[in-house]
């Protein structure tokens, strides 16, 4: 498969330069995320048993993604979460053709671990659920880091990779259903705004 | 592919002509050559050709299968690319334009082809140049080329506006630079000919200082658009739907233009499959070959006008074939150049000789300076809470969103800059959505962000860049392109009037987006790299003084009776107004001038 030859650096800098640009190309950075969902859909398809392999996170972290993701995006009545649309690989494949990620994401999962450590005695994934929110609820709003400094890394590692999950799921297939997207076909008018008259 | 084409040779589009299969004939005086196929270059081939000219126009790159490239109804997951680029291909990041200097190419190595921004995805990599096969050189400029028939005009953002004579006479009213030669009311005739020839949407507004077009139907503002326009006419601004140079109701005249569907796939970069937006291909150059008086030569790399020594008059042109390097030459009575501005002023200062040792048409020492062009950057995205949680409506099926037009400098005087700047914006639900990077986890996020698609409202300004005679380009001493010929080098930066604009554009942006209601979400002070508007102007400015101008109002030299420069380079000013429709406006009245002229043996 010609997929499979291809440089995912190339899609690290189109997503870089979409983020820069702002609002106006976000489209840029999601056709580039859609790609990535397809590449990974081939090498399931490749390894036979449907499985992916984790390129960069060893096992024990990859399933500490799996669950983060899924606090993140999780899913609902109206859909699957960021795992079943294939959000940590996704990340996981991103992350291993770039070292910047590679620090983000590694160094924050290794900080969650160890913070859970002092907190409740345990890595993050065996901590109790309640725990589990309770440390998520203190790195997932910017505002607690300017309280205690010591939660920086956290809140600075979650942002990143809330954006990376987002990224990953509202560009897959049941994101964009989930979303409700009614676009990309053919309209003979558009109806505009209708309670006012005069435009 | 037959082999006539493979070799750059363009067989006829619709009605067969012996003449546009037989390619050049060396042995032919072509009337006109015309050096560029984009708006300009396009629209020159149209109105020549009318006039029952034998034309031949020469474009730099390749004639791609455009449909194939733009695809522009497929969904992401449907392509193998999923829209990125091919692992061979990368482009040019805002951060990498800020960082490095020109030649871009250096330092990013590692793929086979390297793109400007615009060529970031799949859609357009083939549409704009290889920026190392096409280097340039000095300050840093985000400089973007589309080398295939049509060039920009492939992807252009299609906001379609006139000028007036706040522009024409802006240095009448505030003192600063050159009047153009012209006044709105000579190019009004011809700014309705270009409305009804390739279609425009609209709606009249009655403003003196941006005019109408002879619009076609008009797309429809939403919801949050509808908020900002009411809440702007209580402060004496206007917000208009975009001006689009698409046909909504289609043209009967053209057989190669689709009516506008309102698919949605306007916000991708890229093109319009259907040709509902205006190309210069299907809206100028194919029409244009059915009379049977147009020959069309691409990959044909012009570096050099050709002079008679004997008149002193240009002769035609040196080309050299991109792909097989082979080097040809056509004469013709008149040459038009229409590359686009800079490379335009780069053939110019190319084409030196004895005669004209500063480069053709360059007594005035003016090529290649008093280039100027549009400041961006500064911007708001806002949230229209009424609008939250409503159900999803189609809001992205329409050529754009909203235009805001200027309101400084024109009653009053602002105390810190001169000239003015008007806003692009939109507003509702698209394919991905916004707000992906705010606070939270878990249900209430993700339902948030679905919550808010719709509710979304941006815009970004476009402000003028003042042409100062300091803003130029020569040609680079040492750097070639691939073709051996000489690279551009620029000498190009933003000055403080820009810089005060800039930080204007910023407050009154999120001043605007408070008044009307809506919550600001992030505002934008950055400024964007020099080039990143995509509308450079004026190197070959018009004007009455042989001494300070290089074209006189018909974009004739003043040194070269038979050169005409008919492109964005004539411009004596950027003005804050996007340039094509302008562009096109000048050209047809040019070319009419022209063709008259030659007539008259004047020529």
């Amino acid at each position: 498969m010609t997929t499979k030859s291809i440089s995912r650096r190339d899609i690290l800098k189109t997503l870089t330069m979409g983020a820069m640009a702002g609002s106006v190309l976000r489209v840029i950075p999601a056709q580039a995320a859609e790609y990535a969902h397809h590449m990974v859909a081939a090498e399931k398809a490749a390894t036979g048993a449907g499985a992916y392999a984790p390129k960069f996170f060893a096992s024990q972290q990859y399933r500490t993604l799996q669950a983060l993701c899924q606090a993140i995006i999780p899913a609902d009545s109206d859909s699957g979460g960021a795992k079943e649309a294939g959000a940590p690989e996704f990340i996981d494949l991103l992350t291993s053709e770039n070292p910047k990620y590679q620090l983000k994401l590694g160094g924050g999962m290794m900080w969650l671990d160890a913070e859970c450590m002092d907190r409740y005695d345990k890595p993050y994934l065996d901590c109790a659920p309640k725990q589990q929110e309770e440390i998520l609820d203190l790195i997932a709003y910017s505002k607690n880091a300017e309280k205690d400094p010591g939660l920086s890394q956290g809140v600075e590692f979650f942002a990143f990779l809330r954006e990376m999950t987002a990224d990953g799921f509202f560009t897959s297939e049941i994101g964009i259903k989930y979303l409700g997207y009614v676009g990309n076909t053919y309209l003979l008018s558009f109806p505009g705004c209708p309670p006012v008259p005069e435009v | 592919m037959d082999r006539k084409e493979a070799n750059g040779v363009m067989r006829m589009h619709g009605e067969s002509s012996r003449m546009a299969e037989s390619g050049i004939d060396p042995k032919k005086t072509y009337d006109a050559v015309v050096v560029g196929s984009g708006a300009a270059g396009g629209m020159a081939a149209h109105v020549l050709t009318i006039h029952g000219l034998q034309v031949l126009l020469l474009e730099a790159g390749k004639k791609l299968p455009i449909e194939q490239e733009l695809r522009s109804m497929q969904w992401p997951y449907d392509n193998a690319y999923r829209g990125a680029l091919p692992p061979d291909h990368a482009s040019i990041t805002f951060n990498e334009y800020t960082i490095r200097r020109p030649p871009y190419g250096a330092g990013l190595e590692k793929t086979k082809h390297l793109h400007s921004y615009v060529g970031s995805t799949d859609y357009v990599k083939n549409i704009v140049v290889d920026e190392r096969e096409n280097p340039y050189t000095g300050t840093n400029y985000a400089w973007v080329r589309a080398r295939c028939l049509g060039g920009k005009t492939n992807i252009w953002g299609r906001l379609a506006l006139r000028l007036s004579d706040y522009d024409f006479k802006a240095k009448s009213r505030d003192g600063y630079g050159e009047n153009w030669p012209i006044s709105y009311s000579d190019l009004a005739p011809y700014y309705d000919k270009v409305d009804l020839y390739l279609g425009i949407t609209g709606v009249k507004e009655n403003l003196p200082y941006l005019p109408d077009s002879i619009f076609q139907r008009p797309t429809k503002l939403n919801c949050a658009e509808v908020t900002l326009k009411q809440s702007l006419q209580k402060m004496g601004r206007t917000l208009t739907q975009y001006r689009a140079g698409v046909t909504s109701d289609g043209l009967k005249h053209n057989q190669y233009r689709s009516q506008c569907f309102g698919r949605g796939a306007c916000e991708r970069k890229g093109g319009c499959d259907i040709h509902a937006a205006f190309d210069s291909p299907t809206g100028l150059i194919y029409p244009a070959m059915d009379t049977g008086n147009l020959a069309l030569r691409t990959n044909a790399v012009v570096r050099e006008v050709t002079i008679d020594a004997q008149t002193g008059k240009a002769s035609g042109v040196h080309f050299v074939d991109s792909e097989t390097m082979k080097d040809y030459t056509v004469r013709a009575r008149v040459v038009l150049v229409a590359a686009s501005t800079l490379e335009s002023a780069r053939l110019l200062l190319l084409s030196k000789s004895r005669l004209y040792p500063n480069g053709l048409a360059n007594s005035s020492g003016h090529v290649g300076h008093n280039f100027c062009e549009h400041i961006m950057g500064p911007g708001v995205v806002g949230l229209a809470q009424d609008l939250v949680g409503k159900p999803s409506t189609l809001d992205d099926g329409r050529p754009g969103g909203f235009y805001l037009t200027r309101f400084r400098n024109l009653a009053e005087k602002h105390p810190k800059f001169i000239r003015g700047y008007g806003f692009e914006g939109g507003s509702g639900a698209r394919m991905f959505p916004e707000g992906t990077d705010r606070h939270g986890f878990g249900a209430s996020f993700k339902e948030e962000v679905r919550r808010n698609e719709g509710a979304y409202i941006s815009m970004g300004a476009f402000g003028e860049v003042l042409a100062r005679y300091e803003n130029y380009v020569d040609l680079d001493p040492v750097v070639k392109d691939k073709w051996g010929i000489p690279a551009l080098r620029f000498h190009y930066n933003f000055g403080d009037n820009e810089h005060r604009m800039a930080e204007d554009m910023k407050e009154t942006a999120q001043e605007m987006f408070e008044a009307a209601g809506f919550k600001t979400v992030h505002v934008s002070s950055r400024v964007l790299t020099e080039g990143w508007s995509i509308h450079e102007l004026g190197t070959a400015r018009m004007g009455s003084d042989p001494k300070t101008s290089v074209l006189n109002q018909f974009q004739q030299s003043h040194d070269v009776k038979n050169l005409f420069v008919v492109d964005g380079s004539a411009f004596v000013n950027a003005s804050c107004q996007n340039p094509t429709w302008t562009i096109m406006s000048l050209c047809w009245r040019s070319c009419d001038y022209l063709a008259d002229e030659l007539g008259k043996g004047n020529l």
